[in-house]
C-alpha cells in the first residue's frame, strides 16, 4: 500500500505542471527538464505580497500545515514545497559560500 | 460626533464607530470598500444575512465621512450586550466555531473567505452565534492557505480541546491572553493518549512543530505552496477535517451533571413558588431595556426577567451551570424579545479592562448598565465565600444604579452555616441588621417578603445613587 502510494506521488508529480523543481546532484542544481512555465521571482513576490500579507502574522507553520491537512493532493503540494525550499535554500548564496 | 470602537484598530480596513445615537457605524477603506462592493452581490452573503448567521449590514449614507480617512461607511445592526469568549461556555464556543466553518465552507463556493480567524469575530444574540466582523470577508485567492487558521486554533479549537480532553477550563487562558493558546502551548499540556485523539496530531503536534521550525520563513513560504500548486480544495478539506474535529468534542462533565442541577437547592416548594411570585411582581412593574441575573444558576430567575425586558444577561461563575441554560436555550424556539444572554462571569474577579491600553475588552459595566439586577440566593457566596465585605457588595451594587431584587441568606440557613463552617475567621459584618441598615443607606425598599423558612427574605429596592 505504501509502495502504491509512493508510485501515485511520483506519478502526479511527474503529471503534475510543476512550476519550478529541482533535481539535486551533490552540490550541483540542475533545473527539472520537464518544468513547462518559468515564474519571474519578483512578479510571484509582488503578487504574494499582495494577496498573503494579513494584517497580523499567519505564522508560516500554520500555512504549510493547510497543504498537509488538505487531502492526498495537499500531501503532494508539501512534498513539491520541501523540494522547491530545500532547492532555494542550497541556491541561497549564504549556502553557496558555505559550500566553497 | 463619533467614538470610536477601542477593541477595533488591527485592522486598517476598516474601524467600527458610534454615533451620537449610539448606532454602529464601521468606516472601511478603499480597499475593503472594493471587497464590500464585491460581497454586497454575492447570494451567499446576502444568505448568511437572512438567516442571522452574519450581522445585520447596510450601506450608510447619512454621514459625512472624511474621504481621506475611509472611503464607506456601514451600519451595523446593534448586538444587546457585547460578550467575549473568556465568558462563554464550552457549548458556546464550540457553535462560535462551527459558524465560522460553515461561512467558511458554504463561501468557498462563492469564491468568498475570511481574511482573520478569531473568536471575538463573534457574538451571541441570546443563544445564536452572529459573526459581526463584516469587513473580515474578501474574495478568495485560489492558491493561498487561509491566514486565519492560526488564530482560530489558538482562540477556538485549543481552547475547546482543553476543556474537551483534558477537563481544563479555557476561561483563564483566554482571558490571560486574547491571542490565545499558542500550539506549542497546547502541545505542552497533552498526554500521551492525546497524541491518538481526533485532531491532535495534525492541529496540536504537527502545527506546534511546524511553528518552532527555524527553516520556514514566511515570505518563501508563502511563495512556495503558491507555486507548489496549493488549491481551493485543499481549504474545503482543511475546514471538513476541521468541522468534524469540533463537532466531536465534548465536555464530559457537561453530560454527567446534567441532571442534578435543578435538585440543588434548599427551598421548600412552597417557598420557591411565592420567591417565583415575587420576583415576576417586581419584574412586571416597568418594562426594562437590560436586565442582569447574577448567580442565574438554571436561569430560572432570568426567564422571569426576560419576561419583562428586552434583554437580559445570565452571569454566573459555575461554568456547567452556563452551559446548561445555554444548550436549553439553545433548544428553545427562537424567543421575540427577552432574549437571555448566559455568560461565564465570577463577580469576586470580575474582567477589567484588557489589551491594548487596558481598553480593548471593557468590564461588564462599561458594555453596558443594566436597569434591574436580580441578585437571589448570592449574596452568602461573596461576603461569606469570597470574603467581601457586605457594605461594599451593595455599595457596588448601588453603583450600578439599577432597580434591584435582593435575596438575603441569614446566617442560620443551611447553606449560610456550611458556607460559614469552612471559614476559619468569622464574619461580623454578616448579619440581618447589618445588610438591612446597608440596604436602607444605599437603596430605597419598596417591597419585601420574608419566606416561610425564617432564614431568607426577598427585597426589591431602587439605588439612591442617580444615573
Amino acid at each position: 500500500m505504501i509502495a502504491a502510494y509512493i508510485s501515485f506521488c511520483v506519478q502526479e508529480i511527474c503529471r503534475f505542471e510543476v512550476q519550478r523543481a529541482f533535481f539535486i546532484s551533490g552540490a550541483r542544481m540542475i533545473q527539472w527538464p520537464r518544468c513547462s512555465k518559468r515564474v519571474n521571482v519578483s512578479e510571484v513576490a509582488i503578487m504574494d505580497s499582495f494577496s498573503l500579507l494579513a494584517y497580523f502574522d499567519p505564522g508560516s507553520g500554520s500555512l504549510v500545515l493547510q497543504a498537509i491537512v488538505g487531502g492526498s493532493a495537499g500531501m503532494l503540494v508539501f512534498c513539491r514545497y520541501l523540494i522547491s525550499n530545500f532547492g532555494h535554500r542550497l541556491r541561497s548564496p549564504r549556502v553557496a559560500e558555505r559550500a566553497e | 460626533m463619533l467614538s470610536p470602537e477601542p477593541g477595533s484598530f488591527r485592522d486598517r480596513d476598516g474601524r467600527v464607530f458610534y454615533d451620537d445615537h449610539g448606532r454602529v457605524l464601521r468606516g472601511l477603506s478603499a480597499n475593503a470598500w472594493r471587497q464590500w462592493q464585491t460581497l454586497q452581490k454575492s447570494i451567499g452573503f446576502s444568505r448568511f444575512m437572512a438567516e442571522g448567521r452574519v450581522i445585520g449590514t447596510e450601506p450608510f449614507n447619512d454621514i459625512r465621512v472624511d474621504d481621506t480617512a475611509w472611503a464607506g461607511v456601514l451600519l451595523h445592526e446593534r448586538i444587546p450586550f457585547v460578550s467575549y469568549p473568556f465568558e462563554w461556555s464550552f457549548g458556546m464556543l464550540k457553535d462560535a466555531a462551527l459558524l465560522h466553518l460553515n461561512l467558511l465552507t458554504e463561501g468557498l463556493a462563492e469564491n468568498l473567505t475570511l481574511k482573520d480567524g478569531t473568536a471575538y469575530n463573534v457574538q451571541f444574540r441570546g443563544a445564536r452565534p452572529v459573526f459581526i466582523d463584516v469587513a473580515s470577508f474578501e474574495s478568495l485567492v485560489a492558491d493561498r492557505p487561509w491566514s486565519g487558521y492560526r488564530q482560530f486554533c489558538q482562540t477556538m479549537l485549543y481552547p475547546l480541546i482543553l476543556q474537551a480532553y483534558k477537563n481544563v477550563p479555557f476561561h483563564p487562558w483566554l482571558r490571560g491572553r486574547l491571542d490565545g493558546i499558542t500550539p506549542q502551548e497546547c502541545w505542552n499540556l497533552m498526554s500521551f493518549r492525546d497524541f491518538f485523539r481526533r485532531g491532535v496530531r495534525s492541529h496540536v503536534w504537527l502545527h506546534a512543530w511546524l511553528q518552532g521550525s527555524k527553516s520556514i520563513e514566511q515570505n518563501h513560504t508563502a511563495q512556495s505552496l503558491g507555486q507548489s500548486g496549493f488549491q481551493k480544495e485543499m481549504l474545503a478539506a482543511n475546514f471538513q477535517n476541521l468541522t468534524r474535529v469540533i463537532s466531536g468534542l465534548e465536555w464530559a462533565d457537561a453530560r454527567s451533571n446534567w441532571s442534578d442541577y435543578d435538585q440543588n437547592h434548599s427551598y421548600t416548594a412552597e417557598d420557591r413558588q411565592h420567591k417565583e411570585a415575587f420576583v415576576r411582581r417586581c419584574v412586571a412593574t416597568q418594562a426594562w431595556t437590560l436586565s442582569w441575573d447574577i448567580g442565574c444558576n438554571t436561569g430560572t430567575f432570568s426567564r422571569i426577567a426576560a419576561e419583562n425586558s428586552q434583554q437580559v444577561v445570565a452571569l454566573d461563575a459555575d461554568h456547567l451551570c452556563i452551559e446548561r441554560l445555554y444548550q436549553s436555550l439553545k433548544s428553545e424556539p427562537l424567543r421575540q424579545g427577552g432574549e437571555i444572554l448566559p455568560l461565564v462571569s465570577n463577580l469576586a474577579d470580575q474582567v477589567a479592562g484588557l489589551g491594548w491600553r487596558g481598553r480593548e475588552r471593557s468590564s461588564l459595566t462599561q458594555r453596558g448598565q443594566p436597569d434591574l439586577v436580580l441578585s437571589l440566593a448570592l449574596i452568602h457566596h461573596l461576603v461569606i465565600g469570597c470574603g467581601i465585605p457586605l457594605a461594599e457588595w451593595l455599595e457596588w451594587l448601588a453603583d450600578l444604579r439599577s432597580h434591584l431584587v435582593i435575596e438575603f441568606v441569614t446566617p442560620e440557613d443551611p447553606m449560610a452555616s456550611q458556607l460559614l463552617r469552612r471559614r476559619s475567621g468569622d464574619c461580623p459584618d454578616y448579619t440581618v441588621a447589618n445588610f438591612e441598615s446597608e440596604l436602607h443607606r444605599l437603596f430605597e425598599v419598596t417591597d419585601s417578603l420574608p419566606l416561610s423558612s425564617g432564614t431568607r427574605t426577598l427585597y426589591f429596592a431602587h439605588s439612591r445613587v442617580s444615573r
